[in-house]
């Protein structure tokens, strides 16, 4: 019986299941095949089980959760947040409460929850669900629906689309071995670790296309925002264009389109063959088989901020060891880790669309974990995501502390190399 | 969205918690609050009511399920500085009708005390959170909203360890602590939250804003700070609290035991106590949380009591409590058994999901922790085991031992009961709780050793306080005579029914056990002859 196999797992319930009596045994047995009306809506398609347990934990996550931290608001932890949307998907309140929105979307979907959760979930991926059955009833806040409005236009999030012709950025040398794939936010807020890639790959000699002339946006915030359809609308294209291509590898400078790339692909049942990687793999790689050889001492000291997406302990690859064995590499590097790092680093606040539907928590986040980095005392801030940069750049501005370089690693990589050896 | 209101679920069959006596102008009051807080820092939306409407406590888990919240309520104010909470509590008090105030930190009390039964405004105080650490007093500064996760995490990172580690760490405050008087897993060596306070802020229900002082030790008169520790919101809000830190242990070890009976393990443990030696960590589990804890890892566990200890601290201290721990277990009959099983704890001691997979098979379940002397302890653990298991439903009764005196031990029981068809599940887990609670006062043992009183526990106030009870209640109408702190917790009255049913509980006669007072008898026996050296 479904019930007993089950419980099997848990053997030391065999003993309890062997001395129940007959009615205790009839009672249990109803109560577990009854569980589902717990969790079923019918037109629901958000995970509303994975929900309700996320709802009964005592939120055993919340201590890392950035939006919780910032907002200081109960109702945005993630069990409670859960609990909104859970009461959202069995229709105990209304899609239109605002407030119940308002919910949906505080959250940067960092999974900094996941890497606390016994039970593996990630409140950002159920909530994400639950912002496109928003999206269903047409009951998006304005703010977000913008977002839509450019995928539909120019299949990216910026108002003109950064991918173009023209761009200094577009290159496809012939028969290239590398696909770079390069992110909006890369062009769009921090050209230079665009260039500093390209030198890179030039210093290597290895022909590579980047293919502007035919890109969007990888999907992913658009996913994350609950455009589903848009997304695979993007998804679908990307697709083709990478199976289209000759080469072995896909590098990436952006954790965001690496997770979509990989994971949300997946989801939208696009899915991509080619291996994609994030580009401190590859480049890790080469310094390791002694092609890549980082000869000028940089002599500074570091604090790195790991972006969320490549160093959780659920990630599609944690890259958290990769990005230690890459400094000590790098002549003079002196790291000088935060509080937070790892796979428990702190979200920079830019990641699950939260800039756009909460802009002022998110500069806030965007100062917090740039005043952790800045209280390491170091030379350079450096991270691998060019939105966390921005981030940083932003929170710099903000509070008028000017004196720290923000770098990207691979910006950090071009400065080590002899460009004449 | 008043529509969605459902007040009139019944979630505690012993108090009425009447609100419509209460009637308030919301509006109004919000308008007022907003002389004191910026308005994105004063809320009654739905989502927000909705998300401090519940505890941890199990009703409020099972509520969840039908979309059901315990109680609303009317506001919550997210105050920055003490001034605020001063003025919102001049305001409460002042108001006619008088507002109910329930402090709030994370919402992680097992007993429904931060519950807003009467409505009211609730007082995040999330926004109460730095640290600051004195190195030579060796004592940290901390706002009553630091989560206890994040102090720990930070004092580690600076060298220094508080060492008070509840197994709800991670969503829990100071200020919960405080007014719980909480417990964590490593207060052998640590204390408890009582002993690792040293002074507070706390704004009483006037206004008055009490600072207790720091001092390494006092003898100034009765100290009455100590009233305040526990009292769960009911007698002000803590603002921050002067803790006492410690270094961070230079070396830590894992060790434990399996024992063949309860008796013998908890002798080993009382030696090694009165023995003056207080490992950080220790916990006995009876054969069924063996079984479903170490059962897997730990082959020799089989039908037996698992006993687990951690020491840490200085090197020579650490090997010193090793070799005193090694030495009683093994003359009471324990089989070491490495320290395989204390890192399966160290690996296991925060998954907490029982509630989120076992609510929806629709059962009742709990834990329940008691304080005992020795002397009583072995019989009072067999006695609830056996008074739950007699309750028509319960499937399971077991019990850990973690907590640990020289004068006694604290019993953490767990339940589960399937409720019959029709049964109320609220009625089936009261049952359940009445017969831990009656006969834990029965063996004249204290309901609960740190998760507190209360909506769960208040019907046990009068019984478990006796005369001290009256005397608390003068106290708590002397200071908040208007009853604006968390009302409807501690200190109400029971009916004459109620009272009845619950004082025929505690009058009945405490059975003796005799094979206990053989063993002491022997003990004092044996010490007449010894000759002390050196004694004053
Ligand atoms: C999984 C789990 C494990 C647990 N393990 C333990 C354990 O090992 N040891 C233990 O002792 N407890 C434990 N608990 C119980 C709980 O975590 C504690 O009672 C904790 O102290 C509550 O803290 P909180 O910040 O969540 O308080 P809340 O639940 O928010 O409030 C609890 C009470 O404190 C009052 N309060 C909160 N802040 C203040 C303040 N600043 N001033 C005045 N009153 C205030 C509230 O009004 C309420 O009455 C556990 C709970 C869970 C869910």
């Amino acid at each position: 019986m479904e019930v007993f196999k089950k419980l099997a797992k848990y053997s030391w319930m065999v003993d309890i299941f062997k001395k129940m009596g007959k009615a205790e045994r009839n009672n249990f047995i109803t109560g577990y095949k009854n569980r589902k009306q717990y969790y079923t809506m019918e037109g629901m398609k958000a995970n509303l089980k994975d929900l309700l347990k996320c709802a009964n934990c005592p939120n055993m996550c919340r201590f890392d959760c950035p939006t919780l931290q910032i907002s200081k608001r109960e109702t945005y932890s993630p069990a409670k947040k859960a609990q909104i949307a859970y009461f959202l998907g069995m229709n105990y309140i209304p899609f239109e409460e605002k407030s119940a929105q308002n919910a949906l979307y505080a959250c940067v979907t960092c999974d900094a929850c996941r890497e606390w959760c016994p039970m593996d979930i990630s409140t950002g991926d159920l909530l994400v669900e639950m912002r496109q059955e928003l999206d269903q009833k047409g009951l998006v806040p304005e703010s977000v629906q913008v977002l839509k409005n450019r995928a539909n236009k120019n299949g990216t999030i910026f108002e003109e689309s950064p991918f173009y012709n023209n761009s200094e950025f577009n290159i496809n040398d012939p028969d290239p071995e590398v696909f770079y794939y390069i992110g909006c936010m890369d062009i769009q807020n921090r050209p230079e670790t665009v260039r500093a890639t390209i030198q890179l790959l030039r210093h290597l000699k290895i022909p590579f296309a980047t293919r502007l002339d035919q890109r969007q946006c990888c999907g992913g915030p658009i996913y994350k925002a609950g455009f589903r359809k848009e997304a695979k609308k993007i998804s679908t294209q990307n697709q083709r264009l990478l199976q289209n291509f000759s080469g072995k590898t896909v590098i990436t400078n952006c954790p965001g389109c690496f997770a979509t790339l990989n994971k949300i692909y997946d989801n939208l049942e696009t899915p991509i063959k080619i291996k994609v990687i994030h580009s401190i793999e590859f480049f890790l790689e080469k310094i390791q088989q002694g092609v890549l050889k980082l000869s000028k001492p940089v002599n500074k000291t570091i604090c790195f901020h790991d972006p969320c997406l490549i160093s959780r302990s659920s990630s599609v690859k944690n890259y958290v060891a990769d990005f230690r064995e890459l400094f000590k590499l790098i002549p003079g590097i002196k790291l000088q880790e935060p509080l937070l790092h790892g796979n428990e680093t702190r979200c920079c606040g830019m990641g699950g669309t939260y800039a756009v539907s909460n802009p002022s928590n998110a500069l806030k986040l965007h100062i917090d974990r740039f005043s952790q980095l800045q209280e390491t005392n170091s030379d350079l801030i450096v991270s691998a995501c060019s939105t966390c940069e921005y981030a940083f750049k932003k929170a710099q501005i903000e509070t008028k502390s000017n004196d720290t370089q923000i770098l990207d690693f691979i910006e950090l990589l071009a400065l080590s190399i002899d460009q004449n050896k | 969205m008043d529509e969605f209101r459902q007040e009139s679920t019944p979630i505690n069959v012993y108090f009425k918690h009447d609100r419509s006596k209460i009637n308030l102008d919301i509006p109004k009051i919000k308008e007022d609050l907003a002389k004191i807080f910026s308005h994105e820092r004063i809320s009654s939306e739905l989502a927000d009511k909705i998300a401090y409407g519940k505890d941890y406590w199990l009703i409020g888990t099972l509520m969840n399920l039908h979309g059901q919240i315990p109680a609303y309520p009317d506001i919550i104010v997210w105050p920055k500085t003490t001034d605020e909470i001063v003025q919102l509590v001049k305001y409460a008090a002042n108001h006619n009708p008088p507002i109910p105030i329930i402090p709030y930190g994370e919402g992680s009390g097992v007993v429904g005390g931060a519950i807003p039964v009467f409505g009211g405004i609730i007082v995040d105080m999330k926004y109460f959170d730095q640290i600051e650490i004195n190195p030579i007093n060796m004592t940290a500064r901390i706002g009553a909203g630091v989560n206890g996760k994040t102090l720990e995490r930070y004092l580690n990172a600076h060298g220094f360890r508080m060492g008070h580690i509840p197994q709800s760490l991670y969503t829990s405050t100071i200020g919960g602590y405080f007014a719980h008087r909480a417990a964590g897993q490593f207060s052998g060596k640590y204390g408890k939250f009582e002993d690792i306070v040293k002074s507070f802020e706390l704004v009483l229900p006037s206004g008055e804003i009490l600072n207790t002082k720091f001092y390494p030790r006092a003898a100034v008169g009765p100290m009455i700070d100590r009233i305040f520790l526990g009292s769960e919101g009911t007698l002000g809000i803590m603002t921050a609290v002067t803790c006492r830190i410690w270094p961070f242990p230079e070396k830590q070890i894992g060790i434990s035991f399996v024992f063949n009976d309860l008796n013998q393990s908890l002798e080993a443990i009382r030696k090694i106590i009165q023995g003056q030696i207080n490992p950080a960590v220790i916990r006995i589990y009876d054969k069924l949380e063996t079984k479903r804890h170490f059962g897997k890892t730990e082959k020799r566990s089989k039908n037996k009591y698992m006993v687990v200890f951690v020491c840490e601290g200085p090197s020579e201290l650490v090997e010193l409590e090793e070799k005193v721990v090694r030495r009683n277990c093994l003359a009471q009959g324990g089989l070491e058994c490495g320290d395989g099983p204390v890192q399966h704890w160290f690996d296991t001691r925060f998954v907490v999901k029982e509630s989120s997979e076992y609510a929806p098979y629709g059962l009742v379940f709990d834990t329940i922790e008691v304080a005992i002397p020795w002397d009583r302890a072995n019989d009072l653990y067999n006695a609830v085991i056996k008074q739950i298991m007699n309750v028509p439903g319960a499937i399971m009764a077991s019990g850990h031992a973690s907590h640990f005196y020289t004068s006694g031990v604290c019993f953490y029981f767990t339940f589960t009961a399937v409720p019959r068809e029709n049964q109320s599940p609220i009625d089936l887990y009261n049952q359940c709780w009445d017969a831990t609670c009656e006969t834990t006062l029965k063996y004249n043992g204290t309901i609960s050793h740190h998760h507190g009183i209360g909506l769960n526990r208040t019907r046990w106030m009068h019984l478990e306080h006796g005369t001290e009870f009256s005397l608390l209640k003068k106290i708590k109408k002397m200071l908040d005579p208007k009853n604006i702190m968390n009302p409807g917790k501690l200190y109400v009255d029971l009916t004459e029914e109620e009272k009845e049913k619950i004082e025929n509980m505690g009058k009945t006669k405490l059975p003796i056990n005799l094979s206990y007072f053989v063993t002491q008898k022997n003990e004092l026996q044996s010490k007449k002859g010894e000759k002390k050296h050196g004694s004053i």
